[in-house]
């Protein structure tokens, strides 16, 4: 209990010190966003008006606890690109990413697993070879590349699915799914060969283990030992290895998202930073630094929950 | 191990085959990469264009050469600028440890928990877009990885009988950190220099195609992949090219690599 209070001091003073991160780092740009805002109806007056109103005319710390308290209550400000709260811009954004990355991580969990475990039963054999090689191939095409040869391939030569034919969540949910699968898949597929690989070389470490050998000679059959012994401790550095993936699958579906044309917040990000709509950019970027952060604490309470060993250090 | 072999063998294969395509693209193409011909737009594959022609008319496999020129390039100045640092701050943190070594191995760790491709958005959206920004901002991501690896190889090297040797000689410290242990951290850094090629190459692609790295109309593999994504239906060609040519290179320096385990 102690170790957990201690851990939940860790996370937010770590919050804090990336919120801080975030903040900061769009202090130094270079160019003064009113001026670019006003544009040609600059005046000294109306320049002084639009500080006050966006109260850039305080000091950096209480900017900064105005900022961070607004975000806490979520309000980002105003985006001057759209108009409209950064909030509200978000909001609409984010359940499209949050699914996209949902999708992906169950796709990887789910296909990663058996293959991974498929590999190192018959390791050396047709089968490993065959899933090592794909995984091999499959780690080396961008998520973004292999969005465009599924959208070729599924799109446009077998017409599985209308390329650009996004529906929202709320209008059509089985079209909303029936579309998110093949960006989820482009997301999803370097995942799970990198997870294959790891997961088939956690295994093959186990099997040389003592407590194999005995469970052979107790006389398990081999897939019993395999299942039942192996794959509990072989999982433990895997589930690590998934939370980073879980992070960087949230990083992949902003370039995904732009290949399928799915309103996530990642397109939203990218817009953004070529229009320099700063409010909005710190925004996602603080919601994202956010759900590594939380992403990264929980795999580790998770990891010690699993692991005896951790817990007792 | 046979296998080990056949893999190292077939990535050594693609990488030369890769590297000469360009090279051979620095000096020749077969046409102006960035000449328009309206007359043959969106040509499929033929004997004159091998790879077809895009939206504007120009020669997929010139765009090609010249783009995969453009994207190595990115990807050894990157790997160039956070490997010299990398080595720099890795053999210093590692030989010397202290309070300096501890503060900045928890920085690593903070930004080695980040996605590389948000910091490097992050950065790009302070600095601009555009070719140099992008090299910079992936050179400056890639130092803590390669400090990580040179610092740990240091902290074994520095334990070793042939450093406490000429330590007793009175070498001096610069010499021992890059004179007698850097030459012997070499596999581990080749590998590390590889992984942070394909890296860098992957980046590249991912940021140019979000049109936040190299520039029109300067080809680069990102950027032709998100010019050729609208004609994906009547010009499949000029997608494909430039993808697969990635695919090769990252599978080549990544099998390249399988000796090592």
């Amino acid at each position: 209990m102690n170790d957990l209070i201690k851990k939940l001091i860790m996370l937010v003073i770590t919050l804090l010190l990336v919120s801080a991160a975030a903040f900061i780092t769009f202090q130094i740009i270079p160019g003064d966003p009113v001026t670019a805002a006003l544009g040609t109806d600059y005046t000294e007056e109306a320049a002084e008006q639009m500080r006050e109103a966006l109260g850039l005319n305080r000091s950096l710390p209480e900017r900064f606890f105005s900022w961070l308290w607004g975000a806490v209550r979520g309000d980002f400000g105003t985006s001057m690109q759209y108009h409209q709260p950064v909030s509200a811009l978000i909001g609409d954004r984010l359940a499209v990413t949050l699914w996209l990355a949902v999708l992906s991580m169950l796709f990887v969990i789910v296909v990663s697993i058996p293959l991974g475990i498929l590999a190192a039963r018959f390791s050396g054999r047709a089968a490993d070879r065959v899933i090592t090689l794909l995984s091999q191939i499959a780690m080396a095409v961008p998520p973004f590349f292999l969005g465009i040869l599924l959208t070729l391939v599924f799109g446009i030569v077998l017409s599985w699915f209308t390329p650009g034919g996004y529906v929202s969540l709320e209008q059509d949910p089985a079209g909303f799914f029936s579309y998110l699968i093949w960006p989820a898949a482009a997301v999803a597929i370097p995942k799970i060969a990198m997870t294959v690989k790891f997961l088939r070389s956690s295994v093959i470490r186990q099997m040389r283990l003592d407590y194999v050998r005995t469970a052979r000679s107790k006389g398990n059959k081999e897939s019993a030992v395999l299942l039942r012994h192996v794959l509990k401790n072989a999982l433990i550095p895997v589930v690590t290895f998934l939370g980073m993936a879980a992070a960087d699958v949230l990083a992949g579906s902003i370039i995904v998202e732009q290949v399928f044309g799915l309103p996530g917040i990642g397109r939203l990000l990218v817009v953004s930073i070529s229009n320099r709509d700063y409010a909005v950019v710190q925004a996602i970027i603080l919601y994202i630094a956010f759900a590594v952060v939380v992403i990264n604490f929980l795999v580790d309470l998770l990891y010690q929950r699993l692991d005896p060993r951790v817990r007792l250090n | 191990m046979e296998k080990k072999n056949i893999n190292h063998r077939l990535g050594q294969i693609l990488v030369c085959a890769v590297v000469l395509f360009v090279l051979i693209g620095c000096f020749y193409t077969p046409y102006d990469p960035n000449e328009m011909n309206a007359g043959l737009v969106n040509a499929g594959p033929s004997l004159t264009h091998p790879f077809g022609t895009d939206q504007f008319g120009r020669d997929v496999l010139s765009r090609v050469m010249k783009g995969a020129g453009t994207t190595f390039f990115v990807g050894l100045c990157t790997v160039a600028i956070g490997a010299a640092a990398g080595i720099l701050l890795g053999a210093l943190t590692g030989y010397y440890g202290g309070l300096f070594d501890e503060i900045l191995m928890r920085v690593n760790d903070g930004l080695a928990s980040f996605p590389s491709i948000l910091l490097a958005l992050v950065i790009v959206s302070i600095s601009g877009p555009g070719t140099y920004q992008l090299i910079l901002a992936l050179g400056v991501l890639f130092i803590p990885s390669f400090a990580r690896v040179v610092r740990s190889e240091y902290i074994l090297q520095k334990q070793m009988d042939y450093v406490k040797n000429a330590k007793l000689m009175g070498v001096s410290d610069a010499r021992i950190l890059f004179v007698h242990i850097l030459p012997n951290t070499g596999t581990i850094l080749r590998s590390a220099l590889t992984i942070g090629f394909n890296n860098a190459v992957l980046a590249e692609a991912g940021m140019s195609y979000l049109s936040l790295g190299v520039q029109p109309p300067d080809a680069s593999l990102g950027r032709m992949l998100s010019e050729a994504q609208s004609y994906l239906f009547s010009a499949p060609w000029s997608a494909l090219a430039p993808g697969i040519l990635i695919v090769l290179t990252v599978l080549g320096f990544g099998l390249l690599n399988e000796r090592g385990e």
